[in-house]
Formats: structure tokens, sequence, C-alpha cells
């Protein structure tokens, strides 16, 4: 990452090969929708290559930071309403959805790892994973998710915060 | 921080985690947050967990052309960026881009009409500079089909020539039409971003490319998914040489 840092376009394409694919998954997951999941990772991206002094390691993951940056944009764009009404359009997503044929190592690793954790939230009561998908992935707030969900904005705070906790404890040693 | 500051705040971690906080609750709970050891230990405690989240999803394979697009972009900025320290290193000083306001703009094309400067950033035209404020170019509308159309290109001085449209008062498009933006340089015109506006008509978009060479930003109504070239007339134009 220090070539980044120092201007390499050279580096920072490897680094779009090594995480493009997580980020347009999490970008098409969120707003299913490619042409959207294209701008918001085209987006991103710059975004980083622009920041990229800000990257701190020790703070985290260079995946962890690229996907933080691509939830952000894709919430914006779900806030801006640049979605919620193409969504509407039902079957495009999944018409659209063309999912990466398993034959390298690094995406059965990926598949496995998305199975893990997808197993863990089913493992959560059905009314803590619903508000994680609802903010995490459909990008609403909190208080929206109370006015949707005809719930006080303090038990979708405390589904919140016990969802991640249960997760926590239910993914401990699980991931890389 | 007081312990009612933290009875407020508390139990923000989860949604401060997932990206579920208004914009105005994540200020209050970021200041919160620099100033109570408790929160910020339950931020970091969690915080293995959201970024858990993103990983459930199967990989889904991105199009060659956003790897194409996007490198063509970096390797642009990277260029601009070199060309742009040779500059300084010569002139001693960055252009300052309120030196392009200070010029006579061209003749409004018929049908065109200036319609507002963004002073909704809180930012005058006067103490616009190359190193502290972003400047704002004007937005001229339709004056048929865009009428209450407002809004400014804004350019921050510190990110060198990446720009974005901020807009208000444009007509909501229908459910498969879409807000494409574009560059014009010379007579070659290059999509840069979809949006679409909220109900009050405003909206945000981002200009990819830089405005390097950039004559014109436009902006037009365009089929759902956007359009490799304008399909329609602009309803929103920006001229930045």
């Amino acid at each position: 990452m220090h070539l980044v840092e120092e201007g390499s376009t050279t580096a920072f394409e490897i680094v779009y090969d090594r995480h493009g694919s997580a980020a347009y998954s999490l970008a098409y997951r969120m707003v299913g929708n490619r042409v959207v999941a294209e701008d918001i990772v085209q987006e991103a991206f710059l975004s980083m290559w622009r920041s990229r002094s800000r990257f701190e390691p020790q703070r985290g993951s260079l995946r962890s930071w690229v996907l933080g940056i691509v939830h952000h944009r894709g919430i914006d764009a779900l806030r801006r309403n640049t979605v919620h009404n193409r969504r509407q359009a039902g079957a495009e997503a999944e018409e659209e959805r063309r999912e990466a044929a398993a034959t390298t190592e690094v995406e059965v690793i990926r598949r496995q790892e998305a199975a893990t954790v997808r197993a863990a939230l089913d493992r959560l009561p059905p009314e803590q994973s619903r508000v994680l998908e609802l903010a995490y992935f459909a990008g609403f707030t909190q208080s929206q998710i109370a006015e949707l969900m005809e719930m006080p904005i303090g038990t979708v705070k405390g589904r919140m915060r016990l969802g991640l906790a249960k997760l926590r404890v239910s993914l401990s040693g699980e991931l890389a | 921080m007081s312990a009612a500051d933290h009875e407020r705040y508390g139990d923000d971690a989860g949604a401060y985690l997932l990206g579920a906080l208004s914009e105005d609750e994540l200020e209050s709970f970021e200041a919160h947050l620099s100033e109570c050891v408790v929160c910020r230990e339950d931020v970091e405690s969690l915080r293995v967990a959201a970024e858990a989240l993103p990983r459930s999803v199967d990989p889904v394979q991105p199009p060659d052309r956003l790897r194409s697009s996007l490198m063509r972009a970096v390797r642009e900025e990277a260029a601009e960026s070199e060309a742009g320290t040779a500059r300084n290193r010569r002139r001693g000083a960055r252009r300052p881009w309120s030196a392009v306001l200070a010029r006579p703009r061209a003749a409004m094309a018929g049908g065109l009409a200036v319609v507002a400067v963004g002073l909704g950033l809180g930012v005058g035209l006067g103490r616009l500079s190359a190193d502290e404020d972003p400047t704002l170019i004007a937005v001229r509308g339709d004056a048929e089909r865009a009428p209450n159309a407002r809004g400014s290109l804004v350019v921050p001085s510190r990110r060198g020539e990446v720009a974005y449209l901020r807009v208000q008062g444009l007509p909501r498009v229908g459910r498969q039409r879409v807000y494409e933006v574009w560059v014009k340089r010379g007579d070659k015109t290059v999509p840069q971003s979809l949006f679409d506006v909220s109900s009050e008509g405003g909206g945000t978009a981002g200009i990819n490319d830089g405005l390097s060479g950039v004559d014109q930003v436009l902006v037009t109504e365009e089929p759902a998914g956007g359009s490799s070239s304008p399909t329609s007339p602009p309803l929103l134009t920006v001229d930045t040489s």
C-alpha cells in the first residue's frame, strides 16, 4: 500500500484487482442495480486514490477500509433515492445478477466466508437480523427503521447493538 | 463529557457502525465519541461484527469496463497531478479558480438563463480563495423545462480538479428515467454519473473525470441505467472554460 501512497497507479490497479470484486458485490447487494453499483465502486475507488495517504493499517485491514468506503457511498446513493425507485422495477435486479463462477481459489474462499457469516446471521433472532439488514444493506436510518417496523427508536438501537454483539460472539475465531 | 451525554448517546454504537445515524446524529455521536472512552471501547468491540457484514455477500463479478474506466480516470488524475506539481514549481503558486470566475461568461445560449450561484454552502464569491474555499460556478437551467432549477458546480480547492454538482428545484423524473451528468471537451461528450433528485428536487452528482480541458458540464434526462451519449437536450449547463 505504501506504493499506492506514493502515487503508483500500477500498485493501485493491484488493489482494485484484489478488492474490486468484493467492493462491487457489496455495492450490488445494496443497490440491486448493475449501473448504479458500477458508479458507486468507481466513485469509491477514485475517492480512495485521492485520499490514499489516509489509510491507516493499524486501524484495520485494507479490505475493511475499501468496503467501508463503498458502504458509505452505497448509503449515500440509497438515501439520495438514486436506487430506491429503480428497485421497484423488481425483476431487473435478478435478471442482471451475474454471479461469479466459483472457479478460483479466492472465490471459493469468499463463498465459504459468505456462507459462514450468513449462517451466523441466521442464528440471530429474526428481529435483530432484520434491523441489521435494513440498516447496513438497505441504508435506512434508525429513525426510518423505527417508523417502518412501528417500534420505539430505543428498541431499534437495542436490537442493532445486541445483534452486532451476538454476531461478534458467533463469528469469534471463524473469520481470518 | 457529562453523564447526561452518555445517557443520550450511549446506545448509538450499533447504529453508528451500521451507518444508520442521520447526518445530525452522526455529527453529535462522533463529538461524543471523541470524549467518551466507554463508547469508544463499545464501538471497537462491535466493529468486527459490523465489518463481517459485507463478507456475507456472495461474490458478483464486476464488468471489465469498470476496471478500465476506473484506471483511465486514475491515470488521468495522476498525470494531472504531476503536471500541476510541475506547473506550481514553475509558477510558485497554484492557479486560482477564482480567475475562472473573474472572466466574463460567454453569451447565454437561447432559452437558458443564469439561475443561481450556490450560496447554499455558505461560501460567498467575494471570499473565494484557491487554498481554502471551494469555487462555485453557476448552473444555467433550461427556462422552459427546468424553470425552478438552481445550483452550482463545486470545485473543492484541496481536491485538485475534482468537482461535483449540487442542484435544487429539478423536476422528478419518471421511474424509468434518470438524470445523467456529462463533461464536454470540444465536440466530445463523456458520461460522468447518474443521479435522481429528492421530492424537493435536490440532488448531487460527481464529476469523476476532473475538469481539465472541459468546456461545459451538462445534465440531461436519460433512460434508467444511463446512456453512452446524450439522447436529449441539456436541462442544465455549466460553462467551465
